[in-house]
């Protein structure tokens, strides 16, 4: 008898927002009748609402398909993985958990940024690449120049590529033919002590947390003493299973498989992604490489619109933390928005994932302040400090200089792009690398640039300017020195706290001018005239007047209609209640979103 | 005996105004006369013991739209059921349908009092608001009115398309050449579904900035004090109106008719504002019975209005001391925005146009 675990392939499906992953992965799933069409939403793995709408994955569901070939019965383990840069790091653990991965490039649209980075991801992870070419039932396929694309960029051969239209279900059996015959069967040792790398985790409110493992060596059921090598904590294991696409219990998980454990773990951060699980007694004492603390990127405060409901507030990021190990939040009061939350971000999708998610799935009217990320701030006494909310930035005097994160972006473009992209990357204060033609129809372009300028606008800037044809992708390359200021609006000569920016000396002219704008809009004439400055430190470099209200009366009460009028007087006064007060100012909640949004 | 003011709604007009959401609008004679009968039927009905009525206003809707035969059977029964000892009645309605004859008849019913919605008199303003009268109308109806020897009030609006400031003033000065007593000027406020609504929303009229119509209410007011006519209340000018007075000092009142607001008794209460309903057996609608404090500051909402304010003794009396310190801490806080002194607390005169954010802090 051959060994069982000849017989089982791990993988994943890596591709480009859009490319048609989350689409592939439901037709494997039909093909294996591990789902009946009839049962099939479209893209079954993507389990938000959001994700669906938006067509791009965050959460990773993998799924055990049962698949009979040449007379023998297959195990082929699905970890799907997340698209989007934000999530970088939790890709690299799904990767690591496959042998080998499935590469889709867009028939169409060819090789692009995310396209890249994921291949390389997958070749950091020593995984067998299988390239397919996705949606050839496309008027603008091209795949004969995509095939050459895969070979010239990235450097694959594409001799026997499926050419496939996962929309149309063509040619899915080659392609799972080509899982079987070409990528490799995982080679643990079940007689080894367990080793199990946690690559995902999720909350069940009956269950607890539930860890999502791939068996490296040794084996897991039921009753197992189990130990997580980061948090050194120890449980009994209460249940193992698989994904089928829901969970299956089983009898046990061995080396080469892939399924979920629980244990009555309370809380999803103490089951850490790219965690090693061992036995609690005899365990191996060497983890699995590639544990990464995740640490925020984008930092936001977020506040309920109505103060009242702060306690709702702290219920729902509770509940989303649950689920969501790489969500941080601690307390923090502002000024002009009373009690609420700073929260720490793996990116901008994940901040706008988690706003969306309080405002839907929680019925939350939310605040939110502009998106910040953390400085190093080195006083002059030499200490040094990390700040993330501009509010805490310490005064001029006290700082000796400050660093601020860099990234390293890789852009994708047709070329008659390139002008208009660099210009934008200048205008970021990007500092140019390189540039590669790729072919006739594509142009590389490497930057580097402050992730402080990328958290604005940049990625909308970028798909409105070049129609959506560039794609962009980003890694942190380290701090560097810069001269930042802290950007501060006064509401009738009060500083309005949840207003003040940490921006770059030379942008701060043009971006306080157009916030007092923006302000002078958004803010209600009043009964007295408020100025609106912008001001670095005490020099003021931009003003704005709103000027006082002249006229707020009502109509006569006609024929004695006093309860009419009195209810439009507590109609009018309990509009203005849900208004913030900074100082004597009446600011509505839209007010603090304006300085997101840029355009120019 | 307590003093009662009564309202007669008419809700019939010859045409409805584009701005106008009030329950009114074209009907026949039947309706007209049965809406007449229901009428005198709630009259009848109203157990007046122990009121005696000292002003009446006859509004609507156009009131002189009607026959005055009809005004004669309200009064009539007004007349039989009421203890009257009047200070004032009013009737009102629009230049095209005073006539000589509707005068005299109305002077027979004891009308002392007429007002007429002249609004502008502007034609390219009337006909962009939809009233059916011309300028020329209005300034024969203003004459015949003078003639007439009763007490006059011309009602104006400012805020209006088409309206320039300039037009305003001389609209103004012609009013008052007359030698009217009184004046009302109100700002137009865009009540949604009405026709006016729409036609600004889709760009057919173009309204005056509120800093424009402010400036207009600010050339009205001026000119009227010119012309002795000084404001007593937010959009009120001349001699007082006694009823209207009566609604902003909390006077109790009767209103019949559809959809007509009262308060008597203790109670708030509104009649339906469907006209068929209310021919064929209205029941009116409970809407409160306000407690000493919702009282307290109801009267101070409406006084507040009143260029003379608050009489503090007088809010003292009603509504004791407790209220009476609430008031007058919050009147503190509001210092810059009022005039305080030992009899009165009144908004002062320039920041009469923003009292609601003044009146509100006291609801």
């Amino acid at each position: 008898m051959s060994n069982r675990q000849d017989n089982i392939r791990n993988f994943c499906i890596v591709a480009h927002i859009d490319h048609g992953k989350s689409t592939l992965a439901d037709r494997i799933m039909e093909f294996t009748e591990t789902v009946s069409k009839r049962d099939s939403k479209e893209q079954l793995l993507d389990s938000m609402d959001i994700e669906r709408e938006r067509g791009i994955t965050i959460k990773l569901t993998p799924v055990t398909m049962k698949y009979h070939y040449k007379g023998e019965d297959y195990f082929l383990n699905l970890i799907d993985t997340p698209g989007h840069v934000d999530f970088t790091y939790e890709v690299s653990r799904s990767l690591a958990a496959c042998e080998g991965a499935i590469l889709i490039v867009d028939a169409s649209q060819g090789i692009e940024a995310q396209t890249l980075t994921n291949a390389y991801l997958a070749v950091d992870n020593d995984l067998e690449i299988l390239p397919v070419i996705n949606k050839i039932d496309l008027p603008s396929a091209r795949p004969d120049e995509i095939k050459l694309e895969i070979e010239d960029i990235i450097g694959l051969d594409t001799t026997g590529i499926p050419l496939i239209s996962a929309k149309e279900g063509t040619n899915i059996e080659q392609v799972i033919h080509q899982v079987i015959d070409l990528l490799p069967p995982p080679s643990g040792d079940e007689s080894k002590p367990l080793k199990a790398l946690i690559f995902d985790s999720v909350y069940d409110s009956y269950k607890g947390a539930i860890s999502l493992i791939r068996v490296v060596d040794g084996n897991i059921k039921i009753g197992t003493k189990i130990k997580f090598m980061q948090t050194d904590k120890t449980y009994d294991v209460t249940e193992v299973g698989i994904f089928n696409p829901k969970m299956i219990p089983c009898e046990e998980l061995k080396a080469g498989d892939v399924g979920y454990v629980c244990a009555s773990i309370k809380n999803v951060a103490d089951t850490k992604v790219g965690d090693t699980i061992t036995l609690a007694i005899g365990g191996t004492t060497e983890s699995l490489p590639g544990y990464k603390e995740v640490s925020p990127m984008v930092y936001s405060g977020i506040y309920p619109a109505d103060g009242a409901r702060y306690g709702d507030l702290k219920d729902a990021l509770e509940r989303l933390k649950l689920n969501d190990a790489s969500l941080m939040y601690e307390n923090e009061v502002s000024v002009a928005l009373g009690f609420g939350f700073r929260c720490g971000f793996l990116g901008l999708l994940h901040m706008e994932i988690i706003q969306e998610r309080l405002e839907r799935e929680f019925d939350l009217d939310i605040v939110t302040t502009a998106p910040s990320v953390s400085y190093n701030v080195i006083k002059t006494d030499g200490n040094m400090l990390v700040v993330a909310n501009p509010s805490n930035l310490p005064s001029a005097g006290e700082i000796e200089y400050m660093e601020e994160p860099i990234v390293k972006a890789s852009l994708f473009s047709p070329p008659e792009y390139v002008g208009t992209i660099m210009d934008l990357c200048q205008d970021k204060r990007g500092v140019f690398l390189d540039i590669t033609y790729l072919d006739q129809r594509r142009v590389r372009i490497d930057y580097e640039i402050p992730l402080n300028e990328v958290i604005y606008d940049f990625f909308d800037t970028l798909k409105s300017r070049t129609k959506g044809y560039a794609s962009f992708d980003y890694e942190i390359i380290g701090y560097q020195r810069s001269a930042l200021v802290k950007l501060d609006l006064l509401l009738n000569a009060e500083i309005c706290d949840a207003l003040s920016l940490i921006v770059h000396r030379d942008k701060a002219y043009a971006r306080g001018r157009i916030i007092a704008e923006k302000l002078k809009e958004v803010i209600p004439r009043q009964m007295f005239e408020i100025p609106i400055q912008a001001s670095i430190g005490s020099k003021v470099i931009a003003r704005e007047t709103v000027k006082a209200m002249r006229k707020d009366v009502l109509a006569k009460c006609y024929g004695g209609d006093i309860t009419r009028k009195k209810k439009l007087l507590e109609k009018q006064k309990e509009g203005k209640k849900r208004m913030r007060q900074v100082g004597s100012v009446s600011v509505p909640s839209e007010a603090f979103m304006t300085i997101l949004k840029f355009d120019k | 005996m307590k003093k009662l003011g009564i309202y007669i709604h008419i809700p019939f007009c010859e045409s409805k105004c584009y701005y106008c959401d009030f329950t009114s609008g074209v009907s026949n004679n039947d309706v007209i006369s049965s809406y007449a009968d229901a009428i005198v039927r709630e009259i009848n009905e109203f157990d007046s013991t122990g009121y005696i009525v000292d002003t009446i206003f006859i509004g609507g809707g156009t009131p002189t739209s009607v026959s005055s035969d009809i005004i004669e059977d309200i009064v009539l029964a007004i007349r039989k059921n009421f203890v009257l000892s009047l200070v004032e009645f009013t009737i009102e309605g629009n230049p095209n349908s005073y006539t000589k004859q509707k005068l005299d008849h109305y002077i027979r019913l004891g009308v002392d009092r007429v007002s007429v919605g002249v609004q502008s008199l502007n034609d390219k303003v009337l006909k962009a608001i939809g009233r059916v009268h011309t300028s020329s109308d209005a300034k024969l109806c203003l004459q015949l009115l003078m003639d007439s020897g009763l007490k006059v009030s011309a009602d104006m609006m400012v805020g209006l398309p088409y309206q320039t400031l300039d037009i305003v003033k001389r609209d103004a000065k012609m009013v008052m050449d007359s030698g009217i007593g009184h004046v009302s000027c109100y700002s137009l406020i865009l009540e949604s579904g009405t026709k006016l609504a729409s036609k600004v929303a889709n760009g057919e009229l173009v309204l005056p900035s509120d800093d424009d119509a402010v400036d207009m209410y600010d050339a009205v007011m001026y000119i009227a004090k010119g012309y002795g006519l000084n404001r007593y209340e937010t959009s009120n000018f001349g001699v007082p109106c006694q009823h209207n007075v009566g609604y902003w000092k909390l006077k109790e009142y009767a209103g019949f008719g559809v959809s007509a607001h009262s308060f008597n008794k203790g109670v708030r209460y509104y009649n339906t504002n469907n006209l068929q309903d209310y021919i064929t057996g209205n029941k009116y609608i409970i809407d409160e019975k306000p407690t000493l404090a919702e009282l307290a500051s109801e009267y101070m909402m409406l006084s507040l209005r009143l260029d003379q304010g608050v009489d503090i003794e007088d809010f003292k009396s009603k509504y004791g001391d407790k209220s009476y310190n609430d008031m007058m801490s919050i009147a503190k806080g509001q210092a810059e925005y009022l005039h305080i002194d030992n009899r009165f607390i009144s908004i002062k005169p320039e920041y009469s146009y923003i009292s609601n954010s003044i009146i509100e802090k006291f609801i």
